[in-house]
């Protein structure tokens, strides 16, 4: 066996292996029971599923995620693109803020119930920005409300007795009334805010198993905490956000250490909601919303299932036309073709590349380069031909003569794609990404396996 | 058919073309998107009469106090950009039109504005960083012509191409409503690249030519040659370019209909233009070169007076 039917047959290999790898759909093979063997207990259960890879060789093991990852416009979704206003904050500061920021509206999010969010910090120049996905969420007005509160939290403290048992918590109450009912006919703001928390979150009482909100102060808020408390001792703090009253828990006894919770939820979603008030009053630098866009799910799903539909149908008339064409090696280029094809889907699932319509679009038109390199190989071969050399040289030589073309053509491309990929946004990046990816592959099969394919299968002249 | 001897009349079509679209950019313009301006994009699902529809959408938003840039039909509905409007007003319009929201989008100003620099920026990289390339890539070209003007006839072309893509969107927008937007930016780019390949076949066989000539064939003749040789190639390639986006155009959806619309015409100019432009520049400038060059035209116009 020669060195390039070894290289075929290594590339034949690795291409089954890849179609398992991409295909779409899982690989199960039946529990069969093999006679005399008992019932076929004793045999594993052989399967694969190609959207996660979770293989072990002993020590070494690999498991990853390995499926497509399908962009917004594909799957449907919500995409929020947030400005953090860093005006007041110190440049010192700024990062620090801005990772909080992050964590917090990270946090928000989770709350929302989505599966597979994603929250992207940007930093252009000065500008602090986040992008959040949320897929599947198509009605992004709570997104949007719990994501954006720039609520500012405030702890009211009064002089007189009145009826706790009595109070409205969740309605939009005229601050001052509800205040006067609360805490009597002289509220007062403390200096306690929405700065001095760390962070929230719901837990539950060990004994009762009811739900309730645990608070966590910054250092400087523990004390300030601590001086009102002790104040207020069986009285009624009241916690405001915004203009609305949101809680009005009594206090117990003074509290230090910056710990308190408040009790009185009567279910979790209640607690969820007063803990994620609370977090909204801690963020430490406003947001605007800047850009969103909504796509339906069902919008989503057309367009996945129409680029896909047009991809094959290129795919195809490319194949048709390429065999027409060239006949015989039009069939080798083409399964050089499917041979990148295969490459390419690899590794749009291994980086991950998050497919878009858009990045779709550019790996259907890298396929059209990609046959561009094959038909410069084949129209130099036709030129070796004519001039009468052997049908190997020829090979050869129309392999050595095309590739400056082949690689100045290549080099350009890329160049370009490099420069959407840096200054494009993230539609943009998905098609440049997918096109460099497709112009570096096609370089390697044009070189490596419609060389070899011809060298094997087409250097015999014919008599 | 001798491209070359009849170089003069391409250039003036082609010169002619390039103007008409720079005519029509001036006059009509182009029809920015949000992605440039800040606004919004509503699109639904929405039957009836097309007439009727575009009145009522025109009606509807102005009842709700919306700034209206463009409605452009869709397969089931159409799409419309607007002012920024919130989600609330959003929904009444959805409402009152009856209509079924597909997407929603809104990009602030800032956003806007941004997204236009960078594209600026980018274009004006792509075009430098690939005329380098061309001219280090061409830098050995047998001493018969300099580098820069492969790099410079091919940037020509490839200014042809992008003007003329252009120009037939300003008029897409006026008639279809079609609007430019950060896609458009990405197939733009990507016609560079493309007309860009095709130059690069036809200059890197000129330059192979020219290391080959034994038998002191003219400049003219060279190039001519060349052209024919890769006359095959450069067809095959384009026509197979063209049929995998004919396929997407016809069967892709419409969020990508206009996008992949730029690369077909973008695909088809670059094709000629690499044949009929950057070739003929190449050869025209090499003889005002070896008649003289400037020099030699300030002493014609001169001896005129």
């Amino acid at each position: 066996m020669n060195r390039q039917r070894l290289f075929l047959l290594i590339i034949f290999l690795f291409s089954v292996l890849l179609l398992v790898i991409n295909s779409p759909v899982k690989f199960q093979i039946p529990k069969v029971a093999i006679p005399f063997m008992g019932d076929g207990e004793s045999i594993p259960q052989l399967g694969f599923d190609p959207s996660n890879a979770n293989l072990g060789f002993g020590p070494i093991s690999i498991n990853r995620d390995l499926s497509y990852r399908l962009g917004l416009d594909l799957q449907g979704g919500t995409q929020l693109t947030y400005q953090v206003d860093m005006s007041e904050i110190e440049q010192g500061d700024r990062d620090s803020a801005f990772e909080s920021v992050r964590n917090i509206i990270e946090r928000r999010i989770n709350l929302l119930g989505v599966s597979e969010p994603n929250i992207q910090s940007v930093r252009a120049g000065d500008e602090y920005r986040l992008v959040v996905e949320l897929p599947g969420i198509s009605d992004s007005q709570d997104a949007i409300d719990l994501i954006g509160q720039t609520a500012q939290l405030s702890f009211w403290e009064g002089d007189g007795q009145v009826d706790v048992t009595n109070i409205a918590t969740d309605s939009a109450n005229l601050l001052e009334q509800g205040l006067a009912s609360i805490l009597g006919l002289q509220p007062k703001e403390t200096d306690l805010t929405g700065k001095d928390l760390k962070r929230t979150q719901v837990v539950f009482d060990q004994s009762s198993g009811t739900p309730q909100v645990q608070i966590e102060f910054t250092s400087e808020g523990s004390n300030k905490f601590a001086n009102i408390t002790r104040e207020n001792v069986g009285k009624v703090v009241a916690i405001v956000l915004d203009d609305q009253i949101i809680s009005a828990p009594v206090v117990q006894q003074e509290i230090v250490g910056g710990n308190a919770v408040i009790t009185g939820s009567s279910d979790v979603d209640e607690a969820n909601r007063l803990s994620i008030a609370l977090n909204a009053g801690a963020l430490p630098a406003p947001l605007e919303l800047v850009a969103q866009s909504t796509i339906g799910p069902s919008l989503g799903q057309v367009s996945l299932e129409k680029s896909l539909f047009a991809g094959i149908v290129g795919f195809t008339s490319v194949v048709v036309f390429m065999i027409i064409l060239y006949r015989k090696e039009g069939v080798l280029a083409c399964i050089a073709l499917g041979v990148y094809a295969l490459i390419s889907l690899f590794i749009f699932k291994l980086v991950p590349v998050t497919l878009t319509l858009a990045g779709i679009a550019g790996f259907i038109l890298s396929i059209g380069m990609a046959v561009d390199a094959n038909i410069l190989i084949f129209e130099r071969m036709k030129e070796e031909l004519k001039n009468g050399k052997p049908r190997r040289i020829a090979i050869l030589n129309g392999f050595n003569r095309a590739w400056p073309s082949i690689r100045d053509t290549s080099i350009t491309s890329m160049i370009t794609t490099i420069i959407l990929f840096y200054f494009g946004s993230s539609i943009v990046r998905g098609f440049a990404l997918t096109l460099f990816i497709g112009l570096v592959v096609s370089m390697f099969s044009a070189i490596t396996v419609t060389r070899n394919l011809l060298l094997v299968f087409d250097s015999k002249d014919k008599k | 058919m001798n491209i070359i001897k009849k170089r003069r009349l391409f250039l003036v079509i082609s010169g002619a073309l390039t103007l008409a679209s720079i005519i029509v950019l001036l006059v009509f313009g182009l029809k920015f998107s949000i992605d440039f301006t800040g606004g919004s994009r509503l699109e639904v699902v929405l039957s009836g009469d097309s007439e009727d529809v575009r009145a009522k959408i025109e009606e509807v938003y102005e009842e709700n106090g919306v700034k209206l840039n463009s409605i452009q039909q869709t397969e089931n509905g159409y799409r419309v950009s607007s002012s920024v409007i919130d989600e609330p007003t959003r929904d009444r319009i959805v409402e009152e039109l009856g209509a079924q929201r597909q997407s929603f989008e809104v990009l602030g100003p800032t956003i806007g504005g941004e997204t236009r620099n960078r594209a600026i920026i980018a274009v004006l990289i792509a075009i430098a960083a690939i005329t380098t390339y061309i001219a280090i890539a061409f830098w050995k070209s047998g001493g018969m012509i300099s580098s820069w003007k492969f790099g410079i006839s091919a940037i020509t072309a490839l200014a042809h191409d992008v003007i003329i893509t252009l120009g037939a969107f300003s008029l897409f927008g006026l008639f279809f409503g079609v609007e430019v937007d950060a896609l458009f930016v990405t197939a733009i780019l990507t016609i560079i690249g493309f007309s860009v390949h095709d130059t690069i076949v036809v200059f890197d066989r000129i330059r192979e030519n020219i290391k080959n000539n034994v038998k002191k064939t003219p400049f003219e003749e060279i190039v001519g040659n060349s052209i024919t040789e890769t006359l095959g190639r450069s067809l095959s390639t384009s026509i197979l370019v063209l049929l995998v986006l004919v396929a997407m155009v016809l069967f892709g959806g419409d969020s990508i209909r206009w996008f992949v619309m730029a690369f077909i015409i973008g695909v088809i100019v670059g094709a000629y233009s690499s044949i009929f432009i950057a070739s003929p520049i190449l050869v025209e400038w090499h003889n005002f070169d070896k008649n003289g060059g400037v020099s030699s035209l300030k002493k014609k116009l001169r001896s005129k007076k």
